[in-house]
């Protein structure tokens, strides 16, 4: 007689639910009881903590940490005592089991502590970014090792988060908060401004004893200081948008590019001459964005504030320079290509881009070498360089006067480098300050010159030729940046920044879906766009929640 | 013992004993409950994975808080704001809008595709395999090949050229952007094809040979046999089909961002970037509430009037 006979389904099925329930029991109970530590017996050679206290003028410490390897360390402590005349203030050296071995010498004078090779402690940082490709993504990898060449004790792990290529990607800000508030975010993170004081480091003191000041850099406080006046953050790079001019096409229509000062007929006029409706080239690619010379410019250059937090009503149509007139400057930059018909409008550039014509394949507009001028953005020349390969030259140059206040517009972010403060409790603070320091040292920032994921923030560098020369035009950096920095369009002061309107989010998608989505790309007025953005940003900004 | 016996001698019937009896009632009381162990996986996934989240967010809809800093206790200030806030609003049309178009369509094709897989042809697994598979590719996945169906002289507007129709731009247009989506969405109905062609296959025989002999033709078959043995069936892809509309987010999250100009905001999306953009806690907490609220208003509304159209052939003896 087999098993079969005897055992029914219901049987069956009660027989695999008392197991079923007890097997969990026995789980949960196992769960709620309190865990049994796990006893590793391991014999650990020597873990001693001595504090001294040495007197002024008396005695030099030096300590001596053999290599051990991670798994079995064997620290050798050795105290060597002299006369010499030199103020120590206090030696203080503490061993901790295993790998986290932690040094600590506090004294006025290092050169003392260095006169013997010592072993630090090994230490490992996470970088979080979200250049995910190409340069931006090789640059880090340049820091990580070189870094590591500076301080063999330190190794830089690089978190990418949404490799999104250098857009600060939707999902970066809400993971790094989640890491953040859970004390698990990585020591060092770029383009994050989010509750500054409560979780960045002061990084004062470390600009401080690396003798350098916000004078030296790229600077505007909305991501790099905090509400209270702390410095909580060192800047990522220069972002600002120039023109870029396509040289094969230049020459091919034999058109002459402008110097610094030239209006926006000539810079029309000069679009409609590159303009080849049977070859299918175009004379500007017309940016529906913000930036890079897009619709942030346009304000810029009027002096017009996107909004206005103490009243809390929208102003991107209220122009502050004398003559300037805000709406004109969007529309005209609207009929570029919706009237005028120099510039693509977003059917055509789909076209353009699968046009027999594009023998490139790019899928990036200005380097397919059918269009004759664009927005350059000094953040991202590396990155048009690789996209163009060598196929073309460009020519990098000032942006137009406006023709209502003879102003160039710009829009400028610094970003930002910032330190967990959590470095702080993990005992690698200083190396966390270090790596943000180092990204504007004698080594990265000759390397962002030369490769440009970023032009580099540190002023100290900016004649380099590696700049002035990286491109046809380029020598223009220095004074353009200067000029942008002085007219102060930075896009923290609205976007994220400090002192960022607690709605910015809500204004800062109305004026996407007005002015980029249906305006821009739509073809919709741009006079009512405008008219919608301030009457709907201006009820947004005022909710209370 | 005595009351046994007492009752043996007047019965005349095989005595059992009262301990036997009692642990005969308390097997009988077991065996009621193997319901319990068919659920309690989901029980205890429902208390550890989800209960504590819900009564956080219940707690949460009340704070105003960032998830960095201490909250503060603001009372229904997050739920009063959420009431006057115009993408509140603009997010449920157009939720209700998807669903409105979603839930019917989804359902229909997925009913008459299980019908023509329910035929006996050769290869049928293959072809059920091929309708199936939509169904369980991921959702990025799904978005980008869309993204490229979509594109101004992408592969859709490519096919509507062949009848002389210029193609809209999809994804940039307020107007097309979510029948768009809604187009999309179509693409994923394997799930309730399956519920679907399980159920035509329960649908017994002896029904149809019936409506034969009545002189019942195809569609009288359909319409008076298949579709009332079918109703229980439709109504769990209905109940399923709502609730789901009502918590898409993927579509529009990757690859129209709730644009142009909001379009496709949908409530789920909101809820996402008031949480994690804007890190307003409690006021994407006080709208989780609220959208629970409405499934839930939706799903009672549809169990009351299920009564007058849902037929199942075994009812509860009345």
């Amino acid at each position: 007689m087999g098993i079969s006979s005897h055992m029914t389904r219901r049987r069956m099925l009660r027989i695999a639910g008392g197991l079923g329930v007890g097997v969990a029991g026995v789980a949960a109970l196992a769960a709620c009881g309190e865990a049994e530590p796990q006893i590793i017996t391991k014999e650990v050679p020597v873990e001693t903590t001595v504090i001294k206290e040495v007197p002024v003028e008396t005695i030099v410490t030096r300590t001596e940490v053999k290599e051990v390897p991670v798994d079995r360390i064997v620290t050798q402590e050795k105290i060597v005592t002299q006369q010499v005349e030199v103020p120590v203030e206090r030696v203080v050296t503490e061993i901790v089991e295993r790998e986290r071995v932690v040094e600590k010498v506090v004294t006025r004078e290092v050169e003392v502590m260095v006169e013997a090779p010592m072993q630090k402690t090994p230490v490992r940082l996470e970088f979080s970014t979200d250049w995910g490709s190409g340069v931006r993504a090789a640059t880090h990898k340049f820091m990580a090792e070189e870094y590591n060449k500076v301080n063999p004790h330190v190794t830089v792990d690089i978190l990418i988060i949404s490799g999104s290529g250098g857009s600060t990607a939707v999902g970066y800000a809400g993971i790094l908060t989640n890491l953040l508030v859970a004390g698990s975010g990585p020591e060092v993170m770029s383009e994050l401004w989010w509750n500054a004081d409560l979780y960045n480091l002061d990084l004062q003191p470390h600009l401080e004893r690396a003798g350098l000041t916000p004078a030296d850099f790229w600077w505007h406080d909305g991501y790099l200081v905090d509400k209270d006046g702390v410095i909580r953050g060192v800047p990522y790079g220069v972002y600002v948008g120039a023109m870029m001019a396509n040289l094969s096409l230049v020459e091919q229509f034999g058109v002459t590019i402008p110097d610094k000062d030239y209006s926006f007929d000539e810079f029309r006029e000069l679009s409609a001459q590159m303009r080849d409706e049977e070859a299918g080239i175009w004379g500007l690619e017309r940016q529906t964005g913000a930036w890079n010379q897009g619709w942030a410019e346009r304000f810029s250059s009027e002096g017009a504030k996107w909004y206005d937090s103490a009243s809390e009503t929208s102003t991107a149509s209220v122009a502050t320079v004398p003559g300037g007139n805000s709406v004109e400057a969007f529309a005209d930059w609207w009929k570029l290509a919706w009237e005028d018909g120099v510039a693509p409008t977003t059917d055509e550039v789909q076209a353009t881009l699968e046009s027999p014509a594009n023998t490139s394949g790019s899928t990036n507009l200005f380097a397919t070498g059918l269009i004759g001028m664009s927005g350059f953005g000094y953040n991202s020349g590396g990155g048009i360089k690789n996209r163009i390969g060598g196929r073309f030259d460009f020519h990098v140059f000032w942006p137009y006067q406006s023709p209502y206040t003879g102003l160039r517009g710009y829009h400028n972010e610094t970003n930002n480098i910032v330190v967990n403060r959590a470095a702080e409790e993990r005992g690698n603070a200083e190396e966390a300050a270090g790596l943000a320091l180092f990204w504007h040292g004698d080594i990265m920032a000759p390397y962002l010159a030369e490769f440009q994921p970023v032009v580099p923030a540190a002023k100290s560098i900016w004649n380099s030729p590696f700049i002035t020369e990286f491109s046809s035009g380029t020598d223009n950096f220095p004074d353009l940046a200067a000029e942008a920095e002085a007219v102060g369009q930075f896009r923290e002061n609205w976007i994220r920044g400090t002192h960022a309107h607690p709605n910015w989010l809500e204004w800062f998608r109305l004026v996407l879906g007005k002015l980029g989505d249906r305006a821009l790309t739509g073809g919709e007025s741009p006079y009512q766009m405008m008219e919608e953005l301030d009457a709907e940003g201006t009820e947004a900004l005022r909710r209370e929640i | 013992m005595a009351s046994s016996s007492l009752s043996a001698k007047t019965t005349g019937l095989r005595t059992v004993p009262a301990r036997l009896s009692r642990w005969r009632a308390i097997r009988k009381w077991i065996a009621g409950q193997e319901g319990w162990v068919f659920i309690f996986p989901w029980v205890v996934g429902f208390i550890l994975l989800d209960l504590g989240p819900y009564i956080f967010a219940l707690i949460i809809s009340f704070l105003n808080w960032d998830v960095g800093r201490p909250p503060t206790y603001i009372g229904l200030r997050n739920y009063q704001a959420a009431f006057t806030d115009p993408l509140v609003g603009k997010s449920l049309w157009n939720t209700a809008f998807y669903t409105l178009f979603h839930v019917p369509g989804s359902t229909i094709i997925a009913f008459t595709v299980a019908g023509l897989l329910n035929q006996k042809v050769r290869g049928m697994p293959i072809w059920r395999t091929m309708y199936y598979i939509p169904s369980v590719t991921s959702g990025v996945g799904m978005a980008l090949i869309w993204i490229w169906l979509f594109a101004p002289r992408g592969a859709l507007n490519g096919m509507l050229g062949w009848f002389g129709i210029e193609g809209p731009r999809w994804l940039t247009s307020t107007t097309w952007a979510m029948p768009a989506l809604i187009i999309m969405s179509f693409w994923g109905v394997g799930a309730s094809m399956v519920i679907f062609l399980a159920g035509l296959q329960g649908v017994p025989q002896h029904l149809y040979e019936a409506a034969e002999v009545d002189g019942g033709g195809w569609w009288a078959k359909v319409r008076h046999v298949t579709i009332p043995m079918m109703t229980p069936y439709i109504f769990l892809s209905l109940i399923l089909g709502v609730i789901g509309s009502f918590q898409v987010v993927t579509q529009a999250l990757l690859m129209t961002g709730g644009g142009p100009d909001n379009a496709t905001l949908f409530i789920l999306l909101y809820i996402w970037i008031m949480g994690w953009n804007a890190f307003k806690m409690g006021y994407a907490a006080s709208i989780s509430w609220i959208l629970f609220a409405i499934i839930f208003a939706a799903t009672i509304v549809q169990f009351l009037g299920a009564r007058r159209w849902v037929y199942y052939e075994y009812q509860e003896p009345g």
